[in-house]
């Protein structure tokens, strides 16, 4: 057991320390408040356009994107994406594919409709802007 | 905005501590401030039983923010009647002035206090919606439930939101704030987080001054409130840090039991590791071995632990009939394969060691700088009760965890570095509890007469 002066002195440097360093970790948030990326907001207004245009009572929708072109699985950013285009449009399901009516493309570059052409034959596509485009397939 | 969703969270509040008190009804003013804290749990863990109970009789959504408006005020008043029956002595207690020292001290934990919850919200005006998991999972889940309506829980079996087999206590408090609301703003989850970031430090602050005291109470408030992980977990709105208060809250109530053998007590942790089970599925694990804790403590009291628990015990196992399988056991003979793998303990043991090292945020090592406090001021001093309760439940805890590593079918690496952090976060409000009942207080430390 320590003498009490040291036990003293140790509860006073660790609450000294620990107000301290929290304290720094708050200025450093602080000085780095601007640099804000709040991804779902940017991706909810990047997927507003197509909440518009999906017609009433639209229960799910197919996602299509650069890693489906590739056929290799996605990226850590790619799952993001998904993931933020899952969250964006909820209540309405969006499942990866070509299966519902409606598809959400998102593509780095427009390369993609020959393929689309030979998975789902007849569409008529939208360019959202962003990358993001609004498929739907003419026939069933 | 904002005092609407305010308010609903503060009437949830106010009716788990009527819940609190009609359960357990001491009428010491020291309780009263552990049970405001428990009240918050109970509150949220309510309303969740009861939201996801409203869909289930398949009532109309729209008329449930109206029900549980009645709801709450009816607990609330029954309570109020029944202590008016009881001719409570409603005369203020003759006011102590509190000590310099504990002056000292609560400013001490207020100061903490304050810049922890400013670190809250400003990590939260940069991500209103949550981080990732916040988004994918749980405020997903909300989504679902609050825009879904009627129908969400056909949602369920449709992948609609990553790991629906989740457990829902966080998503319907938030979707619920939202009915209030009518709309899904960002400030309910935001909210509701906040409302559990400071549940952690209040049930921390208040167990400790239970049993050892205000400085001490107020010492362990500014110890985790200065640990910035706190902030910013709770900011991220993931389910971990109500976990983590579940557990908290479940550990202490089991400590106080060995120490007052009030069954009340014992009625109240059961309650509190069954919604620790209908926040995360990690705390079905925590039920369970709380459970058996229980036993170890004393058998025939078991009872009244099964008696708290029994009906969100129902409802996480009635939901869990409607749930897909857990991501985690697909391949269950790998997984027992795994088990046996020596590197498999390597690597889990490795990052263990790592990532405690680097827990809390701080610009250096919290647990070595807590370590050094530990041993500077340790005393060899039999704790009353059985603190043995409490370690248990921790150490049988971290060794599931330690399990579920060893038999993950993801990426082992992987999995623990997006994991390992919060796991550990779990245990962590309640190790601090279990080590502020061993150590002595400041005002033993600071006594002008030093006894022992």
């Amino acid at each position: 057991m320590f003498p009490i002066v040291i036990r003293r002195i140790a509860v006073i440097v660790f609450v000294a320390l620990s107000l301290w360093l929290s304290a720094t970790n708050l200025f450093n948030g602080l000085q780095s408040r601007r640099q804000v990326q709040d991804d779902p907001s940017n991706w909810e207004s990047r997927l507003q356009a197509v909440k518009q245009k999906l017609p009433a009572g639209t229960q799910d929708v197919g996602y299509i994107a650069d890693e489906t072109l590739r056929s290799q699985a996605p990226t850590n950013g790619e799952l993001v994406e998904f993931d933020l285009t899952k969250y964006s449009l909820s209540p309405v399901i969006v499942h990866r594919g070509v299966k519902s009516p409606w598809i959400i493309g998102n593509f780095s570059a427009r390369n993609f409709d020959g393929w689309l052409k030979n998975i789902i034959g007849a569409y008529e596509i939208q360019d959202l802007g962003s990358g993001i485009y609004l498929i739907h397939k003419t026939k069933p | 905005m904002i005092l609407i969703a305010a308010l609903s969270s503060l009437l949830k509040i106010i009716g788990g501590l009527a819940l609190i008190h009609l359960v357990w009804d001491s009428r010491q003013m020291a309780h009263l401030t552990f049970k405001l804290f428990l009240g918050t749990g109970a509150g949220f863990g309510l309303s969740s039983i009861l939201y996801f109970g409203w869909f289930v009789v398949k009532f109309p959504a729209a008329r449930y923010p109206l029900f549980e408006f009645f709801f709450f005020v009816a607990l609330l008043v029954i309570c109020l009647a029944r202590e008016i029956r009881r001719k409570t002595d409603l005369k203020p207690r003759a006011w102590k002035m509190p000590t310099i020292g504990a002056w000292i001290w609560g400013g001490l934990a207020l100061v903490a206090l304050v810049i922890s919850s400013w670190t809250f919200w400003l990590s939260s005006s940069k991500n209103p919606h949550g981080y990732n998991d916040a988004w994918a999972i749980w405020n997903a889940a909300a989504r679902f439930i609050y825009l879904g309506g009627d129908h969400w829980m056909s949602f369920i079996l449709k992948d609609a939101w990553h790991h629906a087999d989740y457990p829902l206590l966080l998503a319907l408090n938030v979707a619920d704030g939202w009915a209030v609301l009518g709309s899904d703003s960002t400030r309910i989850p935001v909210i509701v987080a906040f409302v559990f970031f400071l549940s952690i430090i209040g049930l921390l602050f208040s167990a400790t001054t239970l049993v050892r005291g205000f400085e001490q109470g107020a010492l362990a408030a500014l110890v985790i409130a200065s640990v910035p992980q706190l902030p910013f977990l709770a900011s991220w709105q993931y389910a971990d840090a109500p976990l983590a208060y579940f557990f908290l809250a479940t550990g202490a109530l089991m400590y106080l039991y060995t120490l007052t053998s009030e069954k009340k007590l014992l009625i109240l942790a059961g309650l509190f590791a069954a919604l620790a089970a209908w926040t995360k599925n990690e705390g079905v694990t925590f039920a369970l071995i709380a459970l058996i804790v229980c036993a170890l403590l004393r058998l025939r009291d078991v009872k009244y632990f099964i008696l708290g628990a029994f009906a969100p015990a129902l409802l996480i196992a009635f939901y869990k009939t409607l749930t897909p399988g857990n991501d985690l056991f697909v391949d269950k003979a790998k997984s027992m394969a795994q088990l046996l793998d020596p590197t498999r303990y390597q690597i889990i043991l490795s990052k263990i060691i790592a990532f405690s090292l680097a827990f809390g945020g701080w610009s250096v090592s919290f647990l070595v700088v807590f370590l050094c406090y530990i041993l500077f001021v340790f005393v060899r001093q039999k704790p009353a009760g059985k603190l043995w309760a409490p370690i248990l439940l921790i150490a049988a805890q971290f060794a599931g965890y330690f399990v579920i590593y060893l038999m993950t079918p993801h990426d082992l690496v992987v999995h623990l570095s997006t994991s390992l952090d919060r796991l550990l976060f779990h245990l962590f409000p309640l190790t601090l509890f279990v080590v502020f009942m061993v150590l002595p207080s400041p005002r033993e430390i600071f006594a002008k007469k030093q006894t022992g």
